[in-house]
């Protein structure tokens, strides 16, 4: 059976280091950080009040031309800004495709609670005395005068889809996955195999997610997976150096335009490389700890490698997790030696969180992007913060600084909370 | 393309207001008896609910040797692990004869509501000495109240990486969020990872709970609960004309889904085969003010294309039926554009009314009951139907339960959110 190629032909993306993708790469070439203080509420007696926020952002210009994302989050704008971006990027206009053969995978994440009212609903119904803390009659009383029916949809894991196939004309097939931290590159993933199926000609895929609130901030913090590095926001996330003592938190978006190679062709599209293998498994170890004999993630590379027909021989580039933690940089390390090998040392991987921090949903989506720019354009992105070497991360993560290396094949690694663990491959398209 | 593998459904597991196991469930539906009960009867008083379906005898301990990782567990999640155990057990599957890593699971589910009281203590410790919330306050002595492992109890995709866990499957997980829709797509979902070769079983399906404060505000608000007045268990009664939104239900519904050849070199039963999956969104958020619903017609059109089916071959259509007047209405516009000329031998049922509305788990318990239709050549009557909303004539089942030759089901599910699916089920 010959199977269909998929190429992307746009890209897009909303981060802490800019608002589009032109901006966020001359950045990360440069070794920039985009953390720093937690300025979306007051965190000020958090233990960690740091996180790599979205700048800048144009809120209003998308209000005043679409009054109907008033009460939208901002995980769904960030959304909204890629795709465009995307789109565009790809040459893609009103009827210019099959509205019916455009599809979308994404990997949008939760947008936690509305806080305020949910706090003023909550504060007002704690009973005085014996009993339960909360009472739920009270409760209700006071929500539905506090809080606003839109944006307790709003608020729904599926309304950033929503908005996306309406403002697109998306009339193909329809999904969004959240598989934590893993969410956006099994939504490419996934997104791969429909078209590659016949589902689709083209797919809107990716994420976005913004985690920095206060209930985000405090429940990573109670399980202890952030960094405390307040003083120094810029050092704080450092994938795979000895001093590293958590992931940075961050958001934003990351969207793609994948296409079957021949609708490209047709449409004389610029192809910025191909989606050419998804590998996905799970650890079924523990919910917060990988699996420390890392067979689900060297099994996730390795049938990202066998889809793609390569092996470890061929890979030129590897974007790690890379998340900052104690855990996971070591047993990433670990899983990466495992899939390749005698090879693992000489295949360069690096941790873009190091600058971007972590988008949880969003980080694969935008990795991705990043992967196919450093194919572009030859050159590897850094992992900055890089000064102390780790006896168990012994390899090589282009510290510091970016480096010139042509990429023909890479691989996109992540890993998601409770065990999914995707990796993507991605190769060079020659025209 | 002739490589692609078919799919079989070889286990069910559900909990629901019915009860725990398939069987229960199946009964309900087959004679329209509703578990649906008043909120007094389950100390939910206090709640604006005319009726809700609870799932009441119902121990997480009976399923988890692991007491532990009960502390871990929402309610949704104990459910789906419970739902786990059983579909393996129905299906005969011990993780012991499988190869893991072929062995993958998804879910359909949405937001996990907090528990009021365990987040209440973090807030109560930031409240400062004027009686207000404080950030401050909070951030120094309100979130050291929490449970540490608290967020975890909460996060969309724990109920399936509970249930990869403690069943040790190692294959392909994901977790579907587009929401009432959510689990018929994690079933579709998962048909496409067995048809093309990277599972050989998935459990498919979803889990759901919105009988908490949080979920029963939002709903509120939003305006979808019913407010009849009927009894409880007469409350609920999509396409009728009386029909005026939702009565909410809680449970999960789990498939064995298992390649064709793995089934039978197990020699294993099968309820049915899959053959056919579609989506599609429609491009307006809120069923009642949409005038954009041709997702619902694409999305079953997709699936019976991808089965190869004509409108005319189908048997059975299990009904979306939410119970939202507009949405009965569309759907009924829907079905009715695939057959310009007469239903000929289209029957249509829906099962809604016997559990209240699952949610983002519908599509889980609704598909054992599409399964079992192809299975047991039975087909359920509509449960309150009792004088048609003229404007949704469909061919129903209605009264009792009809004994009639089945090849093909039909299940459809709309998403609040604009995200259609639909599966089809056949006889084998």
């Amino acid at each position: 059976m010959s199977k269909r190629k998929i190429v992307v032909t746009g890209m897009g993306a909303v981060t802490p280091l800019g608002n589009n993708v032109r901006d966020t790469w001359l950045r990360v070439t440069q070794g920039k950080s985009g953390v720093g203080p937690i300025t979306l509420f007051d965190a000020s007696t958090f233990a960690t009040r740091i996180a790599g926020e979205v700048k800048g952002f144009p809120f209003e210009k998308w209000l005043e031309r679409n009054p109907p994302l008033a009460c939208a989050t901002r995980s769904t704008f960030f959304a909204l800004q890629a795709a465009a971006e995307a789109y565009k990027d790809a040459g893609l206009r009103p009827f210019s495709v099959d509205s019916r053969r455009f599809g979308i995978y994404f990997g949008a994440g939760d947008s936690g609670i509305d806080f305020d009212p949910f706090v003023k609903t909550i504060v007002a119904s704690f009973n005085s005395g014996a009993g339960e803390l909360v009472d739920k009659g009270r409760y209700l009383d006071h929500a539905s005068r506090n809080m606003t029916a839109l944006k307790e949809l709003e608020s729904q894991p599926f309304m950033t889809v929503t908005h996306l196939t309406r403002l697109f004309d998306i009339r193909g097939p329809v999904s969004n996955c959240l598989t934590a931290c893993a969410a956006s590159s099994q939504a490419i993933g996934e997104a791969f195999e429909w078209i590659r199926r016949g589902d689709a000609d083209v797919i809107m895929a990716g994420g976005s997610h913004s985690m920095i609130y206060p209930m985000g901030v405090a429940g990573f913090s109670l399980l202890t997976a952030l960094s405390r590095r307040n003083d120094e926001p810029e050092k704080a996330s450092r994938p795979f150096d000895k001093k590293r003592d958590g992931f940075v938190i961050a958001e934003g978006s990351g969207v793609l335009i994948l296409e079957e190679l021949e609708h490209a062709r047709r449409r004389k599209a610029h192809i910025y490389g191909e989606i050419a293998g998804y590998g996905s498994t799970a650890d079924a170890y523990r919910l917060t700890d990988m699996d420390p004999e890392v067979r689900g993630a060297a099994r996730a590379i390795e049938i990202a490698m066998e889809k793609t027909g390569v092996g470890p021989e061929n890979i030129d580039y590897i974007n790690a997790h890379g998340t900052s933690t104690a855990v996971n940089d070591a047993l990433e390390t670990r899983a990466i030696k495992k899939a390749m090998g005698e090879y693992a040392a000489k295949i360069p991987a690096s941790s873009t969180k190091s600058m971007l921090g972590h988008m949880i949903a969003a980080a694969g989506g935008v990795e991705a992007i990043l992967c196919l720019l450093a194919m572009r354009d030859s050159v590897l992105p850094p992992t900055i913060n890089y000064e102390e070497p780790d006896p168990e991360c012994d390899l090589d993560y282009v510290p510091n600084t970016a480096r010139r290396s042509d990429v023909n094949v890479a691989l996109s690694n992540s890993f998601g909370f409770g065990g999914q663990n995707i990796c993507l491959a991605l190769r060079k398209h020659h025209g | 393309m002739s490589t692609r593998r078919r799919v079989v459904v070889t286990g069910f597991g559900v909990i629901t207001p019915c009860g725990n196991g398939w069987e229960s469930y199946w009964d309900a539906a087959v004679h329209a008896r509703s578990a649906v009960r008043s909120a007094e009867a389950l100390n939910l008083g206090g709640f604006p609910l005319n009726g809700v379906g609870r799932v009441t005898e119902f121990e997480p301990k009976d399923y988890v040797e692991n007491r532990k990782s009960l502390k871990l567990m929402s309610r949704e999640i104990s459910f789906a692990v419970a739902a786990s155990r059983l579909a393996l057990r129905d299906a005969k599957l011990s993780a012991a004869e499988c190869d893991p890593t072929r062995i993958g699971v998804t879910l359909g589910t949405g937001i996990i509501n907090n528990d009021l009281d365990e987040m209440g203590v973090g807030f109560q410790n930031g409240v400062d000495a004027n009686g207000h919330f404080s950030m401050t306050k909070f951030g120094q002595d309100g979130i050291r109240a929490l449970f540490p492992l608290w967020f975890l109890k909460y996060l969309p995709n724990m109920p399936a990486c509970h249930v990869s866990i403690l069943n040790q499957l190692r294959g392909p997980s994901n977790t579907i969020t587009t929401s009432t829709a959510a689990s018929t797509q994690a079933i579709g979902e998962s048909y496409r990872v067995i048809e093309r070769g990277d599972a050989d079983i998935m459990l498919a399906g979803g889990t759901d709970s919105k009988v908490n404060a949080m979920g029963i505000s939002r709903l509120h608000l939003l305006g979808f609960l019913s407010k009849r007045t009927a009894a409880p268990e007469k409350v609920y009664c999509p396409f009728d004309e009386n029909h005026d939104g939702i009565v909410i239900g809680e449970g999960a519904g789990i498939l064995v889904l298992e390649s064709y050849e793995h089934a039978k070199k197990r020699g294993v039963n099968i309820y049915a085969e899959i053959s056919g999956y579609g989506s599609a969104s429609d491009h307006n958020y809120d069923p009642r003010d949409s005038d954009d619903f041709t997702g619902k017609r694409v999305a079953l059109r997709r699936a019976l294309e991808d089965a190869a089916l004509d409108p005319e071959d189908v048997d059975v259509l299990v009904a979306n039926g939410s119970g939202i007047p507009q949405e009965d209405v569309q759907e009924a516009l829907a079905i009715h554009s695939l057959y310009p000329k007469d239903f000929g031998k289209l029957r249509v049922t829906a099962v809604k009314p016997v559990t209240g509305n699952l949610l983002y788990g519908s599509g889980g318990v609704e598909a054992v009951i599409a399964a079992l239709i192809a299975k047991q050549q039975i087909v359920p009557p509509v449960a309150n139907l009792e004088k048609q909303d003229p404007l949704c004539s469909l061919p129903f089942v209605r009264g009792k339960a009809e004994s009639c030759q089945v090849n093909s089901v039909v299940l459809n599910t709309f998403g609040f959110g604009g995200q259609n699916a639909s599966l089809v089920f056949k006889h084998v």
